[in-house]
């Protein structure tokens, strides 16, 4: 056995001995400093004691050579006493009061001044007293004197049966500085620093001495420590005292020795452990790599490997052979896998039981004989939420080691047969899905085409209706332009009855050619061909009320004018003033053709960034179903009166498009018999023509 | 009638020298019993007790000015003894005026005037006793300077003075009327005497005693109240004050200088 070599006791920056030397040194001081200043506040109240003692002394002596001073007036008797009293650099002074506490005779140095008469309440023959004034201390004493008679004195009778009692003649007040200052602090802290000192020195001699002869069982308690950590478990602690230090000594020492004991059985354990860890580990292997089996063929989307699973769990598990049954919908146990997977199948059918597990007797055939008391066949049924799953049959050594591998594996395999049922099931859902699928593509693709094919023909419509009116615009304006020459005589004079044929065919024609206008209008909207040209329109009232002048004349054939309100400055907005100038037409000939009687008015009010142009009239109105139906294309309100006035029933729906094109609305409120209110709601910039708009302002 | 009026003034001077004097005096005090008690003793005199009755004629002696004060008897003769000045205390009563001879004062005064420096001796008088201060101011030609106070307060101011230096003098005479000479103006003037350096004269031994250089001090000789005579004087002093003023010793057959010393 090799002796550990002695371990130097490490160095501490703040050691034990070191605290202890710096708390005795610190008490020492203190001790020191405490001597000290207890010295220089004995000395101090000694002195100021002394000084109280000595001034009442003087003041008492003062008292009994006053008397004269006082009965006469005059200081002369104890004038030498007085000065001698106040060339004291501590006395403030010295005052003689008479018997009636008036001030008769005073000195006063320093302090405050003396009363002029002895304080309130004050007697003259109050017992001496003192008391503090402004820093000083005043010592006061009666001023008596014995008188006896001067007679019987002369006559020679004996002092001792003259009448002594003291008569009261005054009082004396001595005013002295008895508290110590720093001079005399200076002057007196000598000796209890030098006494302070030599008390802090002796302590600190003592500290040292005391602190060598305590660290010394600590230095070994250290030592011992130290070599047994670092390694020498046969260390103890040499120390054979009886106080704490030879008790902890003693604990260290039992401990050390309980501690090696512990550490040889920790050591056994340790060994013990190693095996069955190693045990363990391969157990586990096992698990982990038919778990790994169990998970392979999800995470590879491919059929489950029963057979491979079943090998690996009867190797693992050192069975001799092994079948895995599943259960059909039908309920029926249908043979999945089997071990050894050569040669025929293992002759283990499955049971009907309600436990996990059932063990019974293995049966003759495929077991050899020598073998048979030694094995025996294990059913696990494989229950999952759904109900029994299949079953795992089992010809295993009858002292199965394995068991806790088994339970661990089992509950997986059930899991991975019910998964299987599920991803079957699943697979087979999503083929059907699948088919689905394509077919709904067929259908999809057919009605996009249908789609294309309306759209196209909508198309040509419009163009056809455009195309056709534009066509029928032409020949229209010539008849109407003849008309207008054969009326006003420029191919030779007409009578009357020809004068208004031609007008009918005038009328007639602008009525057809607005029709077609109309139909135009609308055409282009269809196929969004409609232009917008946005402009500085610098006064919009300037718009508003030359259109409604040139539209006057539709009014003529009804008591009222169409009234104008405009705003009193100029409204400026960039929008396109052929649409507006349109819209505002449209507006106002539907509101003349409804209103027989009453007014037609037009109102311009700008609204902060958008404009507002109002149509109103007092025609028959519009009941409230129809308010958006007015607004759908060759819609008319079912009535005479509608039918009467006319009109393809484009106007409404041609004005609400041409006011979304330039950024605005048209809305409309009404009451049936009272009369309608359209509202054209702009913007002051359109949108689409900022660019343009900028470049013209 | 010659003849019985004779009688009548024989009878009366009879009748009044056969009577004992009745003394009224405070017990205790060592120069009255000093005077009184032997006489008490053989029956020549008899002491006034409250509720005694005297005879007719009977003379009535007071000793000191409380006693004097004390004894009002109207009709009867009271004699005061022991009392300076040359009034009585009370109308009515007569007086033996206890007021040393004026050549003994002089004669102490002359011993101490050796360096006096031209300063007067100072008498303290009242209205009692000045006129005993003029005879002796008069009779000493210039030695003596009478001062008159009326109250203790005076007699003490003079003695403030006298140590400040507003005033100056050889000497202090006190006087005998205790009415103003009360303990304390007596205390004050005993340590004036050190302080000022001039000697103090009192009246009695007992205030040499007490601190006085020297005192001159009365004595009655005759006590018959048919023969009554001014008191003698005797000088008493206090050797060592008298050798601190120079006086180193005071001889004279006359008055019979005794010296004390506490």
């Amino acid at each position: 056995m090799t002796v550990p070599q002695e371990v130097a006791i490490p160095h501490f920056r703040k050691s034990f001995s070191r605290r202890i030397l710096l708390l005795s040194g610190s008490l020492s001081l203190l001790s020191g400093l405490l001597v000290a200043g207890v010295g220089i506040f004995v000395r101090m109240q000694s002195l100021e004691s002394s000084r109280r003692e000595i001034a009442a002394t003087k003041a008492r002596q003062l008292a009994g050579q006053a008397a004269h001073a006082i009965l006469a007036m005059d200081d002369i008797f104890i004038a030498d006493a007085l000065d001698e009293v106040v060339a004291d650099p501590l006395a403030g002074g010295i005052a003689l009061y008479s018997a009636d506490g008036q001030l008769v005779l005073s000195r006063h140095r320093r302090g405050p001044a003396f009363p002029v008469v002895l304080a309130a309440g004050g007697r003259i023959d109050a017992p001496p007293s003192r008391h503090v004034t402004a820093g000083y201390v005043d010592f006061e004493e009666p001023v008596s004197i014995v008188s006896p008679s001067a007679e019987l004195v002369a006559q020679g009778v004996p002092g001792n049966r003259l009448d002594r009692n003291p008569r009261p003649v005054g009082r004396l007040v001595l005013r002295v500085k008895t508290r110590a200052g720093v001079d005399d602090l200076r002057s007196m802290m000598g000796f209890p620093l030098a006494m302070g000192g030599g008390v802090f020195l002796a302590g600190l001699l003592l500290a040292f001495l005391g602190t060598k002869r305590v660290w010394r069982p600590f230095q070994r308690i250290l030592r011992g420590v130290e070599n047994f950590r670092a390694g020498d478990l046969g260390a103890r602690i040499q120390l054979e005292s009886k106080d704490e230090l030879g008790h902890i000594a003693d604990s260290f020492n039992r401990l050390a020795r309980d501690l090696s004991a512990r550490m040889e059985e920790l050591k056994q354990w340790k060994e013990r452990l190693e095996g069955e860890v190693l045990s363990q580990t391969e157990e586990i292997q096992s698990t982990s790599r038919f778990l790994q089996e169990l998970i392979s063929p999800f995470e590879k989307e491919g059929e489950t490997s029963w057979s491979e699973l079943l090998r690996l769990l009867c190797e693992s598990s050192e069975s001799r052979s092994g079948v895995l049954f599943a259960r059909n919908s039908g309920g029926q146990f249908v043979r999945i896998a089997s071990y050894p997977a050569q040669g025929p199948p293992p002759a283990l059918a499955p049971l009907d039981f309600d436990t996990e597990c059932m063990e019974v007797e293995p049966g003759t055939k495929g077991v050899d004989s020598g073998e048979a008391g030694a094995l025996s066949v294990r059913h696990f049924n494989l229950r999952s939420p759904d109900g029994l799953g299949g079953q795992l049959i089992l010809l295993c050594p009858k002292e199965c080691r394995h068991q806790h591998y088994l339970k661990q594996v089992i509950p997986a395999l059930t899991i991975t047969l019910s998964n299987a049922r599920a991803f079957v099931s699943v697979r087979e859902l999503v083929a059907m899905l699948e088919k689905q699928n394509d077919v709904l593509s067929l259908q999809k693709k057919e009605l996009e085409d249908q789609k294309n094919e309306l759209e196209r023909a909508s198309r040509l419509k419009s163009q056809f209706v455009a195309n056709m009116s534009h066509e029928l615009r032409i020949p229209l304006n010539a008849i109407i332009g003849y008309s207008e020459m054969l009326s006003s005589g420029l191919y030779g004079p007409v009578n009357g009855e020809q004068t208004s044929a031609l007008q009918a065919i005038e009328e007639s024609g602008r009525n057809l050619l607005n029709l077609i206008n109309t139909i135009l209008d609308h055409s282009r909207l269809e196929a969004d061909r409609m232009p917008v040209y946005a402009e500085k329109i610098d006064d919009l009232r300037k718009v508003v009320r030359e259109t409604v002048s040139r539209n006057q004349s539709i009014t003529r054939e009804r008591e009222y004018e169409i009234e104008v309100s405009v705003p009193p400055t100029p409204v400026m907005c960039i929008s396109d003033s052929g649409k507006i100038q349109q819209i505002l037409v449209n507006l106002v000939s539907n509101a003349v053709k409804f209103t027989e009687t009453g007014y037609v008015r037009v109102r311009l009010e700008p609204l902060g960034d958008q404009l507002e142009l109002v149509v109103e009239d007092s025609g028959c109105g519009i009941p409230e179903s129809e308010f958006e139906n007015i607004f759908a294309e060759f819609h008319q309100i079912d009535g005479s009166a509608t039918r009467a006035a006319g009109g393809t029933g484009l106007g409404l729906a041609v004005s609400r498009k041409l006011a979304q094109l330039i950024g605005g609305t048209l809305t409309v409120a009404s009451e049936l018999g009272k009369g309608s209110t359209f509202m054209l709601r702009l913007p002051r910039r359109i949108a689409t023509a900022e660019t343009q708009a900028d470049s013209i302002i | 009638m010659f003849l019985f009026g004779f009688f009548l003034a024989w009878q009366l001077h009879w009748q009044t020298g056969a009577l004992p004097p009745v003394v009224a005096a405070p017990e205790g005090v060592p120069e009255y019993e000093r005077q009184i008690r032997h006489r008490l003793a053989d029956g020549s005199w008899r002491r006034l007790s409250p509720g005694s009755e005297l005879a007719p004629g009977q003379v009535v002696f007071t000793f000191g000015s409380k006693a004097a004060l004390a004894t009002r008897l109207p009709g009867r003769r009271v004699i005061e003894f022991f009392v300076a000045g040359s009034r009585p205390l009370v109308e009515g009563h007569e007086i033996v005026a206890w007021d040393p001879p004026v050549g003994a004062q002089l004669f102490l005064f002359n011993e101490f005037a050796k360096n006096r420096g031209g300063r007067p001796f100072c008498v303290l008088a009242t209205q009692r006793t000045g006129e005993w201060a003029r005879r002796l101011v008069m009779e000493s030609s210039g030695l003596v300077a009478a001062e008159t106070v009326k109250v203790p307060g005076e007699a003490l101011k003079l003695a403030a003075d006298l140590i400040a230096g507003r005033r100056s003098c050889a000497g202090v005479q006190l006087t005998g009327d205790f009415e103003v000479l009360d303990s304390v103006v007596l205390e004050a003037f005993v340590r004036l005497q050190v302080r000022v350096g001039i000697p103090v004269f009192g009246r009695t031994r007992h205030e040499v005693l007490l601190g006085v250089t020297a005192a001159v001090e009365p004595r009655y000789e005759s006590w018959d109240p048919q023969d009554i005579r001014a008191p003698v004087g005797q000088i008493f002093y206090n050797k060592y004050m008298s050798m601190w003023f120079g006086v180193e010793e005071i001889t004279s057959p006359q008055w019979k200088p005794q010296s004390l010393a506490r």
